[in-house]
């Protein structure tokens, strides 16, 4: 808002400058440019634009000094003296805001300058009198300033209105007339009165006024300068003082109905609805035909929640020719209120019918039709305000706000350039411009129109979420979050500038100063819960899980009430918003193990944003740990919409994996570590399906990479060394296991018992029997359920011939059930280990028929050796010899027979085991070599030897 | 014309017909509805495809003989010619049959019975390490060959889950002949039979094949094979002496059987059918007029031990081939449950499947009560083929791998 006395209309006052229009005949001369430049610096200081002001007259001052002087016409001298010490005032009011001690060192060289201006007392020196004036007052020479600017106003030249309001302030105290025209009016009264003559309209100029009728017991004049007042204060949007004016008003004419009303108007901006009705029915109650004040009743009633009553109140109004536009107006506003969109348009057309040119009635009508999303239709009737001339800026912007919800970018670019063509330096157009650029993926351009409004207004909030939002685009991550840091400055009570500006914290990683800025929003806005679903967001990523948790199940209970009070026309940002904190607090259930609540908060989730993959994809991840057949499908609806998305390939992959599907699990886990190579977990798990084929180079390989990007992966240093185990590089085998002990710790938390199974079986295999109980016993500790370590702690019982060695056996047979292959392989060990080898080799066979492994057959075979005739055991052998032959990988090779051979070992040493004749032993033993014979040449061998076939 | 080149041209349209027969057992049909593992469709007709080629190689040497400066005898070349002849119509009529019976299959005009004795053949091949075969829809007069084939016919329209225990007598066929410890074992039973009897070589082999596959129906497949053979399948009107005696002797076989695995000293399973099946066979045969006389064959004094038999075949397979008295726990388990829901007029409830369960079981449980329950007879069908159908498919979701927990790091 401008200090400035501004005309109440642009007819009303006359043009300022330090000249008069009657110098402007001498345009040739060079002091009419300084001039003009001086205007330009006064205009700049007249728009709030005081740094501006100062540069203008900075350079005005550059050109004085640089021998401009020399070059003016002696008879322009003078002139140039008084321009001199105008600019100077301009300079000392710029300074004003910024440094007041120097500014007043400048206004008091100003008044050294006017006072010895040759030209002060003639005619040609009354322009300058305004800044004479001003500058003394800026002294506190209040007295001499007062008849300066007495005569500069009566000249209607522009005096600031805060220098007219300190000299009134400072002559409150004197009684003296004025001479002249026999009015008795005092000095105080004569300047505010030529002030508001000059064009002044400021509400504290009328209020003094009102003071002066007031103190000259002229209580209907001071009244009406109140109410004035308080209209002025409403135009400024301070009802507050408007109201005291209004109050003021009534006690000097209580019989008005101005005051009141305007009381009313004020009640009502006050949010103080039903006093304001009350007021404006009284007014209405003894002036029926105040139709104004019964418009604003009926729209207030309107509030109240009760149309129909206000509809009938308007009636007398509307009835009664000739009919008001206002109440017409104001009939379908009550009805807007009553949110009953259509009737509403249809009062306003009826009303356009009437008075089709009334512009107050054609706004409304483009506010109802882009309310019922008639963009088009309203688009066009704002289009009609324009080309009549009739449109306000605001109109401009609204047009393109709706071309702009069209997603017409470019229409909507287009007229904004056109608007800026005759308002160029409009900062909100500037700021629209900037919105449209970075939604037509114009970034830098966005960024430097967003500048330029900034340029112009530095707190303009919506320039600064434009450059926010460009800098977004350009991923200038760091000069975004001081934008909108600074947004967050400026309006700290602004939930969506924090939410903003949380959402960038979340996004890069700041979770803590998220989380605080968040918690501040819930203290902030209590109604919302929105704030909470942030706090609880930036919990969850801080791995916080029972401090998120209830802070999102508050936050998903606040959004599913607001979902309830939209009703069926659930807005897109309350819609995504309770669909994300679903989600996050389906996350953090997730990790907390709650998979059941955790499915049903994600389901909800993926119920109200569909588009979300991610939520999508984790219900999917959440539904395949609960075991649920669809789970699969989930993941895979996820990836046929984006099919890039390469964590979803890595657990649809660990899926299939963990179902026995490994080719397709394969498939799967190659694409998740093409799409991120980074995935330490995707290599991992397509390592251990790799292992699950037998390409154990390959899944060496894919362990590598995952280790390489976490060395400290106990999972994957584990399959590591079981791989290892599996191709008998046992020492490898043995450090890799014993690296994923070291890094998982006794208290580890993940799932490796296995692992610890697999070190105990290859201590077994080295007879290093007390180091393979440790590890078995490690293995139980870890996992309960570990029956290969079960089964280890048997067998080395057995080894060393305890008499614990059956009740352990039988411990494990009776805990597992055998209706999968490993389970009956389990079983069937069981069982040989205890001597029932016809037991043992169904078990075994039955394996074999549901997971055909070779070393299975191998069991199978030992079995059927203690089953009596040797001879299907040979055969069974046999067939396994040749198949593990045929194994290409040579490592894998050597460990199938080298485990065949122990285990061959460890039977034959069985107490009660019926072993074969040594001749059968020796023919098994020969077959057992990696590289050896098969049965028949075996038998050859040995009867070449001398031994039985 | 003459009759050199009449000879010519027969012997040239033979041979393209050959080719044609040898090009339609090369060429997998694409089928859509029940697609066949290419392995399998191989292992089906690489026999037909080979003598295919062994009849193309005749004609070829044939022709060559003709045209050669040697030259054939005109009347000796006709007379090759109708025996090459004769063999391909054979040929191409089981080419016929198979490929027809594969399109039937495939249309699933066979009600899906195929699919299911495929799995009951594949439950027995896995512990032979002998491939499959494919079964695949015929009528009952189906080409005969002496030449095993990796096909089981599923005769028209015997198309329920009743029968279905007697495909595993079609792969029987090919176990006797492809394992080397059986073929052992039913090569001396031939030789035998042939010192014995002073019967054709031929006519013996089959009969022992016959008797040692109905033997190993009721070896593997357990109790449900005799009922299905005994109840359904053998007609205890006999018109003459001879079938009296072939059909007196398969009951004796798999009634044999059955009483061996009862009484097998390291399983018994005591099912006692095979006293009830014998008992019912008797008064059926009893209340017939008694057979015609008529001239008997040397084969009706064939005697089997079914005793021996069922330890041979124990030796000789792997432990879990035969049917196990475990197996008959379970199919009493489920039999009797189904029983009580009977006897309570309550819906049949479908067991749980495990991967463990066998085909086997549920056609073992279910001649249980039908045995005991005739309205079980169209009451169980369905419930036993929806049974059969879920064990045959396998479980849907394959049990995780234990150990293969996927921590995230």
């Amino acid at each position: 808002m401008s200090d400035a006395i501004a005309p109440r209309s642009s007819a009303a006052g006359p043009q300022f400058s330090v000249a008069g229009a009657q110098h402007r005949d001498r345009a040739d001369s060079a002091v009419e440019q300084l001039i003009t430049e001086l205007a330009n610096a006064r205009a700049a200081l007249m728009a709030d634009r005081a740094s501006e002001a100062a540069s203008l007259v900075t350079m005005l001052f550059a050109k004085l000094t640089a021998g401009f002087a020399s070059r003016v016409r002696e008879n322009e001298r003078p002139r140039l003296q008084l321009l001199e010490a105008c600019a100077m005032t301009v300079r000392g009011r710029a300074l004003l805001s910024t440094d007041r001690d120097a500014a007043r060192q400048v206004f008091e060289a100003a008044v050294a300058r006017f006072e010895n201006a040759d030209l002060l007392r003639s005619s040609a020196a009354l322009p300058a009198l305004a800044d004479y004036g001003t500058a003394l007052a800026e002294l506190d020479r209040t007295d001499e300033a007062g008849t300066m600017v007495i005569r500069a106003l009566g000249q209607r030249l522009s005096v600031p209105i805060d220098v007219v309001l300190r000299i009134a302030d400072a002559l409150a105290g004197q009684a003296e007339t004025l001479r002249g025209a026999g009015s008795g009016e005092t000095r105080r009264e004569r300047l505010l009165k030529a002030a508001w003559e000059a064009g002044a309209s400021d509400p504290r100029l009328t209020e003094r006024l009102a003071e002066v009728e007031r103190d000259n017991s002229r209580p209907g004049e001071a009244a009406a300068w109140y109410v004035e007042a308080g209209t002025g204060y409403m135009g400024q949007d301070r009802p507050d003082e408007a109201l005291r004016c209004f109050d003021l008003a009534i006690l000097l004419a209580p019989g008005q109905p101005g005051p009141r009303e305007g009381k009313a108007y004020a009640l009502a901006q006050l949010d103080r609805p039903a006093e304001a009705l009350l007021v404006a029915q009284d007014v209405v109650n003894l002036h029926p035909d105040q139709r104004r004040t019964r418009a604003l009743a009926a729209q207030l009633m309107a509030l109240e929640g009760r149309p129909d009553d206000a509809l009938r109140y308007l009636e007398p109004g509307l009835l009664k020719p000739p009919v008001d536009p206002e109440l017409l107006e104001a009939r379908a506003r009550v009805l807007m209120i009553a949110e009953r969109w259509a009737e509403a348009r249809d009062r306003v057309r009826e009303a356009r019918e009437l008075w089709p040119a009334d512009v107050g009635l054609r706004r409304l009508d483009a506010f109802l039709l882009a309310r019922q999303n008639f963009h088009e239709a309203a688009i066009d009737v704002l289009r009609g305000l324009v080309t009549d001339g009739v449109a306000d800026r605001d109109d401009r912007l609204q047009m393109i706000q709706l071309m702009a919800d069209l997603r017409e970018f470019e229409r909507a670019l287009a007229e904004t350039d056109n608007a800026l063509l005759s308002d160029p330096r409009w900062v909100p157009l500037i700021t629209a411009r900037a919105l449209l650029l970075n939604e037509l993926g114009r970034p830098e351009e966005a960024l430097g129109a967003a500048r330029q409004a900034l340029a112009l207004e530095g707190c303009w909030t919506p320039a600064l979420n434009a450059e926010a939002e460009a800098l977004t685009s350009l991923g200038r991550t760091e000069e975004e979050l001081a934008a909108r840091r600074r947004l967050v400055d400026l309006m700290p009570d602004d939930p969506d500038a924090r939410a903003a500006l949380a959402d960038v914290l979340i996004e890069g990683g700041q979770y803590a100063e998220a989380a605080a800025l968040a918690e501040e929003g819930r203290y902030r806005h209590p109604d919302t819960w929105f704030f909470q679903a942030l706090q609880g967001r930036a919990l969850l990523l801080s791995r916080r899980f029972e401090d998120a948790r209830p802070l999102l199940e508050e936050a998903v209970g606040g959004s599913e009430e607001s979902i309830r009070a939209e009703g069926g026309n659930v807005s897109e940002r309350v819609r995504k918003n309770s669909a994300q904190a679903h989600a996050d607090l389906g996350q953090a259930l997730h990790l907390m193990d709650s998979l059941e609540a955790a499915s049903a908060h994600l389901h909800r989730a993926v119920e109200l944003d569909r588009d979300n993959l991610h939520f999508l994809a984790t219900l999917g991840q959440v539904r395949a740990e609960l075991g649920d057949p669809d789970a699969e499908g989930l993941l895979r609806e996820a990836l046929a919409r984006d099919d890039r998305l390469g964590w979803v390939h890595a657990e649809l992959g660990d899926l299939l994996r963990r179902r026995n599907r490994p080719v397709e699990a394969l498939a799967s886990l190659t694409t998740a570590t093409g799409l991120d190579q980074e995935n330490s977990w995707a290599w991992a798990c397509r390592g251990a399906t790799e292992h699950g084929l037998g390409d154990y180079e390959a899944a060496l390989f894919s362990l590598d990479q995952a280790l390489r990007q976490d060395q400290e992966y106990a999972w994957a240093w584990a399959l590591r060394g079981s791989v290892l185990f599996d191709i008998d590089r046992l020492q490898e085998a043995q450090a890799a296991l014993e690296q994923a002990a070291a890094l998982e710790g006794p208290e580890g938390g993940l799932p490796l018992g296995w692992a610890w199974t697999v070190l105990g079986w290859l201590f077994e295999m080295f007879g290093r029997r007390t180091e393979a109980r440790q590890q078995f016993l490690k293995a139980l500790d870890v996992d309960k359920r570990e029956i290969w370590a079960k089964i280890g702690l048997a067998d080395l019982s057995l080894q060393e011939r305890s008499a614990d060695a059956e009740g352990l056996f039988r411990a494990v047979l009776a805990r597992v059930p055998g209706t999968e292959a490993l389970e009956l392989t389990e079983l069937g060990w069981c069982h040989l280990r205890l001597g029932e080898c016809a037991q043992a080799g169904r078990e075994f066979a039955e394996a074999l028929r549901l997971d055909d492994e070779v070393e299975v057959h191998f069991d199978l075979a030992l079995a059927l050796l203690g089953t009596g005739p040797a001879d299907l055991a040979l055969d069974v052998y046999e067939q396994a010899a040749t198949r593990a032959r045929a194994v290409p990988h040579e490592g894998r090779r050597r460990a199938l027979f080298r485990v065949a051979d122990h285990d061959l070992s460890v039977v034959l040493a069985q107490p009660g085991f019926d072993a074969p004749e040594p001749s059968k032993q020796a023919v098994i033993r020969a077959l057992l070599s990696p590289d050896g014979a098969g049965k028949g040449e075996a038998q050859a061998d040995r009867a070449g030897e001398g031994g039985t076939p | 014309m003459p009759s050199s080149m009449m000879l010519q041209g027969r012997i040239e349209a033979l041979e393209s017909h050959l080719n044609r027969a040898r090009e339609a057992t090369e060429r997998q049909l694409d089928l859509e509805g029940t697609p066949v593992d290419p392995n399998d469709w191989k292992n089906a007709f690489e026999s037909i495809h080979d003598e295919s080629q062994d009849e193309i190689d005749k004609i070829r040497e044939l022709r060559d003989q003709l045209d050669g400066t040697g030259g054939l005898d005109l009347s000796e070349g006709w007379r090759q010619l109708a025996a090459i002849q004769k063999e391909s119509e054979r040929i191409f009529r089981e080419c016929l049959d198979l490929l027809g019976g594969l399109v039937f299959r495939d249309r699933k005009l066979d009600d899906d019975i195929c699919h299911l004795a495929d799995a009951l053949i594949k439950e027995q091949a896995f512990h032979f390490g002998k491939p499959t075969a494919i079964a695949i829809p015929s009528s009952d007069t189906a080409v005969l060959t002496t030449a095993p084939r990796r096909i089981a016919h599923v005769r028209f329209p015997e198309w329920d889950v009743w029968t279905l225990p007697l495909y595993a007598h079609e792969y029987g066929r090919l176990v006797i002949t492809e394992s080397d410890r059986i073929r052992t074992f039913v090569e001396k039973q031939e030789a035998d039979a042939v010192h014995k009897l002073g019967a054709e070589q031929s006519d013996v082999e089959q009969r022992v094949r016959l008797l040692l596959a109905d033997a190993f129906g009721a070896f593997t497949t357990g109790p449900a094979y005799a009922c299905a053979l005994l109840l359904l399948r053998l007609d205890p009107v006999a018109l003459t002496p001879a079938s009296r005696a072939l059909v007196d002797q398969r009951v004796g076989m798999v009634c044999g059987m059955v009483e061996a695995a009862d009484d097998a000293e390291d399983h018994r399973i005591q099912t006692g059918i095979h006293g009830i099946l014998a008992e019912w066979w008797a008064q059926a045969i009893a209340s017939l007029p008694p057979v015609p006389p008529g001239p008997g064959s040397q084969l009706d004094n064939l005697t089997i031990d079914p005793k021996s038999v069922y330890e041979q075949f124990s030796a000789s397979s792997w432990p879990n081939v035969r049917y196990e008295p475990e197996d008959w726990l379970k199919a009493l388990e489920w039999g009797a449950a189904w029983v009580k829901q009977l006897d309570e007029n309550q819906q049949p409830v479908k067991p749980e499947v495990q991967p463990t369960t066998k085909l086997r079981d549920a056609l073992n449980a279910s001649w249980y009560v039908r045995m005991r329950r005739p309205a079980w007879t169209t009451i169980g069908a369905e419930i036993t083929r929806s049974l059969c159908e879920e064990i045959a498919d396998g479980p849907t979701e394959p049990p995780e791998k234990t150990g293969l927990a996927t921590p995230k790091p």
